[in-house]
């Protein structure tokens, strides 16, 4: 029996060797086809080279060459080197994309026929590059221990509107930045709704707006590692639509403008917009500048698992805001645990319009708490631990600080 | 069968012959249980054999090995190259090989396609081998004096090298054979 599984073990380790690869090099870029697929390529008239379906213009190739490296299909790999990076991409997807290289400047545009998913991975380093990438079709986007700063824009921008599969493979860590005196949205923007997972470690900078952030939905599985956010000018995660925490670290400090902020999108029939679910995971914010908020929805904000914690030492600043309703529930099956520390004071007292007080807990529409644990420690003059504007209706759970409700 | 009613199964029973009650009497008594054992484990090994050869058989067709890369030319004939290091460069307008042992330099206008393939064919190396093509309809042959020459058709036919009409050809030089297309 064990003979036999060694046996087949065998067999499967000799048939991942025996793969061929053509390479075709084309300055920064390299298309690869696997031989047991190519088939018969043609040269058309000395100027161009078929090779499934792409036609490549032989006066932008350097050389041709074959080895025993296998490759999947429809992928792209970028390695940033410094002030260069290469590119290498599959024949099969090669007459659908639209690639660019400009020292360490990459563009991948797919085509609106291309229908099928792209594999993008990203590797390597340089402090002056940039990542952009559009198409029509859904993606994934591999960041394989990449150390990214932009010169003048976004690190990475994603403007395809599809889902964006965020891959960090476990035990890697992805660094990106960007510089001050942009025009761009954030050091990292998905146009679309980027689903998060792998157990690797993102680390954002944000020095001229948002360090990250999403024009749809953003979901972070249960088996996503971290993103630690060190600084932004704007917010940490500035996510529209909805935000959905399954799992993994999130954690926020460094930032002039809200830790995780969650708004709407201009179309008011998208799914939960607005809200937020912490179902899982840890949230761990430090509220330091002044007359913002750790956590803030535009609407419905749900925490039924995971672990909130924040500091929030800025004046009139706010650990968590719920536009609308909040609810504190048990419902993922394991109780939620909050803990906050509010030592901020009033911001801007006695001016009418812009006087605001310092809250671990802002809940603008009802507060339900159905399960959990909090903790808040208020001292911060006139600050509170909880104030909610509409109903308080507790079911259970268990709290050590006064619940100010106007109802 | 005789496994399925040792077992216990009721259908199969039924289908033996034997009514429901024969299951209770097959139930494994202690003395039974190594030959239930080593029934399993006979099953568990024509199980793991199956899928031996099923995964052979699939690596087999799946995993052909392709050890050369065949160039054509306008002129029909092939070049194959071991793949293992193969590097061609293009350069003013050709295609240079730098795998040692192996230097050609062909003109990119002079190559008609290329493929993988698991042996070669052809002609090997051009270095000291006779060069045939077909042009206009006829055959012409670089070689010495005294060469054995011969052409036929693909289904084995003479054919006459003065005059070919377009088709593939197989041209025997002192008894090695390549294939030459006429156009």
């Amino acid at each position: 029996m064990k003979r036999s599984l060694l046996l087949c073990l065998f067999v499967l380790c000799a048939f991942g060797v025996t793969a061929q690869t053509l390479k075709i090099h084309c300055g920064p870029c390299t298309v690869a086809a696997p031989a047991d697929r190519v088939g018969e390529m043609l040269f058309v008239d000395g100027t161009a080279l078929r090779v499934m379906d792409a036609t490549i213009d032989l006066a932008t190739v350097d050389s041709i060459t074959v080895d025993r490296t296998a490759v999947d299909d429809s992928t792209v790999i970028v390695t940033y080197e410094g002030a260069s990076a290469r590119v290498f991409l599959t024949a099969d997807i090669f007459s659908r994309l639209n690639v660019s290289v400009s020292g360490a400047n990459v563009s991948v545009v797919a085509a609106p026929d291309l229908a099928s998913e792209v594999t993008y991975v990203l590797r390597g380093a340089s402090d002056a590059g940039h990542f952009f990438m559009d198409g029509e079709w859904k993606a994934r986007l591999v960041l394989d221990g990449l150390t990214l700063t932009a010169a003048d824009s976004s690190a990475i921008e994603i403007a395809n509107g599809k889902r964006i599969d965020v891959v960090l493979p476990a035990g890697t860590t992805t660094t990106l930045a960007d510089r001050a005196g942009g025009t761009h949205k954030a050091c990292f923007f998905v146009n679309g709704h980027p689903e998060f997972s792998g157990g690797g470690t993102l680390r954002l900078s944000g020095k001229t707006k948002h360090a990250f952030a999403s024009d749809e939905y953003t979901r972070l599985k249960s088996d996503f590692g971290t993103i630690d956010i060190t600084s932004a000018v704007g917010d940490g995660l500035h996510v529209e639509q909805y935000f959905r925490m399954d799992g993994g670290s999130v954690s926020v400090a460094g930032t002039k403008g809200d830790c995780v902020d969650i708004s709407t999108t201009k179309d008011p029939t998208d799914e939960y917009n607005g809200q937020a679910f912490i179902n899982a995971g840890r949230l761990t914010m430090s509220v330091a500048a002044e007359d913002v908020k750790g956590l803030k929805t535009a609407d419905r904000l749900t925490i039924s698992g995971g672990t909130v914690t924040a500091t929030v030492s800025g004046n009139g600043s706010k650990g968590i805001s719920a536009g609308m309703d909040l609810l504190i529930c048990d419902a993922s099956g394991t109780a939620p645990a909050i803990s906050m520390t509010v030592t901020g004071t009033t911001y801007m007292p006695g001016n009418e319009e812009l006087e605001a007080k310092c809250r671990g807990i802002k809940v603008k529409g009802d507060f339900t708490f159905d399960g959990g644990d909090i903790k808040i420690s208020a001292t911060g003059a006139k600050s509170k631990a909880i104030s909610v504007d509409g109903r308080y209706i507790y079911k259970k759970g268990t709290l050590d600080c006064p619940v100010d409700s106007t109802w | 069968m005789a496994l399925s009613a040792r077992l216990g199964f009721p259908g199969a029973s039924r289908h033996s012959g034997h009514t429901i009650r024969h299951a209770t009497a097959f139930r494994p008594l202690r003395s039974e249980a190594p030959l239930l054992s080593q029934t399993i484990h006979s099953v568990m090994k024509k199980f793991s054999l199956l899928l031996l050869f099923t995964l052979a058989g699939c690596a087999a067709m799946s995993a052909q090995r392709f050890d050369y890369l065949t160039l054509r030319t306008t002129e029909g004939s092939e070049h194959s190259f071991p793949v293992d290091g193969l590097k061609f460069t293009i350069r003013d307008g050709n295609l240079v090989t730098t795998q040692a042992g192996s230097p050609l330099t062909i003109p990119l206008a002079a190559l008609s396609g290329m493929r993988f393939t698991a042996l070669p064919t052809g002609i090997a190396s051009t270095g000291t081998a006779p060069k045939a093509y077909i042009r206009g309809g006829r055959l012409c042959v670089d070689a010495p004096a005294g060469t054995r020459i011969s052409v036929s058709t693909i289904d084995g036919r003479s054919a006459d090298p003065r005059s070919l009409a377009p088709g593939i050809y197989l041209v025997t030089i002192n008894g090695k054979t390549q294939k030459l297309i006429s156009r």
